[in-house]
């Protein structure tokens, strides 16, 4: 099949639906009973989660069945792959994950490395951890600021959006000249090595966030409106999560303690003593929100350490302007803050890549939603939605 | 200040016993109201969306400039078009348009949206929102900083100042014609020297 | 990272497996990988979420590549085990005409969404999956858009510099 016999038809208006056509949505739900109701939670709702659609099929509040649309934000980053340079691509994976857009250049660089075999030097894998625990943590921050606004809360996220993670943006600003999409990882080190006084800039932030800790707490973790819309909304078992492909924080809030920082250690994090945060309560939304809650902590641990045992050299490694990978394939693998981003390259020997898949953890996550928002209320639904902290930049590609 | 007549902003004012009088026009009251509230719908779509709240959030706080967001469209009157627009989600961009009551404004903010951006040859991103609403401001950047849509905010102010025009222009500034904008042209490029 | 004789080991506890062969010169990370036939990865799969000894309960990815010139789509499936925090690869080869094959989604949930996405961008159908249809591009979209020989037609939200546009050459610069 080379050519399509039908002509495309465009896409149609979602929800448009008149008395005369009968409903028109391609998510078909069969069998609407007679009490029941179908709402649209369409790609355009006030939660900032992007643009998702979910159709829900209702029996007065409660939620019978949940049918989530993805799809509105795809891009065809992996055809747009094959068209550019591996340079090129690395500022194509920014745009993937936009909350914590470091880890995205490294997992492509990752695999990359692999192929062509580039030493790294020891300073530049330094770095390389401290900017991408230090976009965890900034990615943390927007997860907890915006499920506090989900469930009603619009103060925290003045403190962790606005104040906390605005310092660590500034950081970024100085060291790559970006806030959000940052191409700084590059294959064989980093762009440039840290201004004078950056590391030190670093250490003061770390601590200064101690107190702001105990600030964000008061604000939320310990208060009781709070913990009574999460506390056993959206159980998720753990042979489930992993039958579900969950992994990450996700998958961590439901018991099995996987961190790849800790499994499978890539760059220097063998050099590190931090601990792995894991749910207790059976993995329900409160769960998903403590395990990032103290991983936020656990990251401040890491960039400390990584702070004081960085040594002075290079920050790039011996790799031309236009390097063509040998003919082969690889799979890398990182710890996202959303869970397990991986990259498969497969490439021919020349400078533009032959096929390249990311993992998206998200996308796998996302997988869960029509499983938990069974017999809830619409109102939790936005808290399950937000606990399982997706951005829809990488469900899409 | 005594009375006087304020070219610059359309008023006259009048001191009085007990304070001050301000004469203007219908065009400019109206105008003033509503530039200074323009309220937008919460319309994040990808990265630039992000930037997006980041100039809601403390740091570049928008509500001192009456910006305030809204999470219908019924209620909004600017549309900021934040992120890449794909070809599955634009007719539900075109029906958000036409569900917002005139008069309303589109400012297309990164460079997704405005021409398609990093995914120019992509099979399933629009290449540029104007293909499917008409746009007032264009931002560009990928993803601009607040301080970029803060200027696109003042831009659209200073299009609102001329929007509802009763046809008068008594206390606008008239543009220069054509003559008048050539021998300005002539006389930058003689300065120069080049 | 993954040891090679846990191939070596699964293979020989399941006979319906083949050993890789090498292409010559060909680079690859050194991980355990198995090559099965289509018509016995649905077997093979569930031997190894439910041998005790392996219990790969974590389907972490599933994709597909179009090898154009071998005329075959080749399918990729990572599987990990949360006991033995091992990963192994397993790949099987459908032609590209007539591609179908059996979906694993009954043995993991988890591939649900990614056979979906397989079918949508390249056009591999999955025999008994339970909601087969597209995920990323819309109905009433004709075409799959990931194929090596995918071809773009033009619709009123384009530029004319698609890939795939009849037109433009393979980088994307118009033909003159």
């Amino acid at each position: 099949m080379t050519s399509p016999t039908t002509p495309n038809t465009p896409p149609k208006n979602h929800g448009q639906a008149t008395l005369a056509d009968g409903p028109v949505f391609e998510t078909k739900i069969e069998q609407v009973g007679e009490h029941e109701m179908i709402l649209n939670m369409g790609p355009q709702h006030p939660s900032t989660h992007g643009v998702l659609r979910v159709v829900l099929k209702l029996d007065g509040e409660v939620i019978t069945e949940a049918v989530p649309d993805v799809g509105y934000l795809h891009r065809g980053l992996e055809k747009l792959s094959e068209n550019r340079t591996y340079p090129m691509n690395i500022v194509l994976s920014d745009r993937n994950d936009y909350l914590s857009a470091m880890n995205n250049n490294w997992a492509f660089c990752l695999a990359v490395e692999k192929l062509l075999k580039v030493e790294i030097p020891s300073r530049a894998e330094f770095i390389r951890v401290i900017v991408g625990e230090l976009n965890r943590i900034a990615s943390h921050m927007v997860f907890y600021g915006t499920y506090g606004i989900d469930l009603g809360a619009f103060t925290p996220f003045l403190y962790s959006f606005g104040r906390d993670r605005e310092e660590i943006l500034d950081l970024f600003e100085e060291i790559c000249g970006a806030r959000i999409t940052y191409n700084f990882i590059r294959v064989g080190g980093v762009m440039l090595d840290a201004p004078e006084g950056w590391i030190e800039r670093v250490k003061a932030f770390v601590d200064r966030m101690a107190p702001r800790l105990v600030e964000y707490d008061k604000l939320l973790t310990l208060n009781p409106i709070f913990i009574d819309r999460n506390l056993g909304i959206g159980r998720l078992p753990a042979e489930k999560a992993l039958a579900l492909g969950l992994t990450g924080p996700n998958l961590r809030a439901s018991g099995p303690a996987l961190d790849l920082r800790k499994d499978h250690p890539y760059s220097v994090y063998k050099e590190f003593h931090f601990d792995v945060p894991v749910g207790k309560g059976g993995g329900d939304c409160y769960d998903r929100f403590m395990v990032r809650r103290q991983e936020i902590t656990e990251s401040l641990k890491i960039v400390r350490q990584a702070c004081e045992k960085i040594p002075s050299g290079p920050v790039m490694g011996k790799v031309g302007r236009v390097y063509r990978p040998p003919a082969g394939e690889v799979f890398a693998q990182l710890e996202a803050p959303r869970g397990w981003l991986g990259s498969y390259l497969v490439s021919d020997g020349t400078e533009r890549p032959y096929r390249h898949h990311i993992r998206a953890p998200s996308f796998i996550n996302l997988q869960a939603l029509s499983d938990l928002v069974k017999g809830l209320k619409v109102a939790d639904t936005v808290a399950v939605l937000g606990s399982l902290d997706f951005v829809l930049g990488e469900v899409d590609r | 200040m005594t009375s006087g007549f304020d070219i610059l902003h359309g008023l006259r004012r009048h001191k009085i016993v007990g304070g001050e009088l301000f004469l203007t026009t219908v065009d400019f009251f109206v105008d003033w109201g509503r530039k200074s509230s323009i309220w937008p719908l919460t319309f994040g779509l990808a990265c630039c969306a992000i930037e997006m709240m980041a100039s809601f959030a403390s740091k570049f706080d928008f509500d001192r400039m009456g910006v305030f967001p809204r999470p219908t469209p019924r209620q909004a009157d600017l549309l900021i078009i934040s992120g890449t627009v794909v070809k599955k989600m634009a007719p539900a961009v075109e029906r958000l348009y036409q569900e917002m009551p005139s008069p309303r404004f589109v400012v297309s903010m990164g460079a997704c949206s405005n021409c398609g951006g990093p995914y120019y040859d992509s099979y399933s991103v629009a290449k540029g929102v104007d293909k499917i609403i008409p746009v007032d401001v264009y931002i560009p950047g990928c993803p601009p900083r607040p301080e970029a849509l803060y200027t696109a905010v003042q831009t659209l102010q200073e299009k609102i100042d001329a929007y509802w025009d009763a046809g008068k222009q008594i206390l606008k500034p008239v543009p220069p014609s054509e003559e008048a904008l050539k021998k300005i042209n002539e006389a930058a490029i003689s300065a120069r020297g080049s | 990272m993954f040891p090679v004789n846990l191939v070596i080991e699964i293979s020989q506890r399941i006979h319906r497996v083949t050993l890789p062969g090498e292409k010559p010169n060909y680079v690859r990370d050194p991980e355990s990988f198995l090559t099965v036939l289509p018509s016995n990865l649905h077997d093979v799969c569930l031997a190894l979420r439910e041998f005790p000894d392996y219990l790969f309960d974590l389907p972490l990815q599933m994709t597909a590549v179009d090898f154009i010139n071998e005329k075959v789509f080749e399918l990729v499936y990572y599987l990990y085990s949360s006991k033995l925090r091992q990963g192994i690869i397993v790949k099987t080869q459908v032609p590209r005409t007539a591609p179908e094959i059996e979906s694993v989604s009954d043995i993991w949930p988890g591939m649900d969404w990614q056979e979906r996405e397989v079918y949508d961008l390249f056009g591999v159908k999955f025999r008994n999956h339970p909601n087969l249809k597209r995920i990323m591009m819309w109905e009433g979209f004709s075409g799959h858009p990931l194929r090596k020989d995918y071809v773009h037609q033009t619709d009123k939200y384009d530029s004319g510099l698609e890939i795939g546009t009849p037109g433009l050459d393979e980088r994307g610069v118009p033909i003159p």
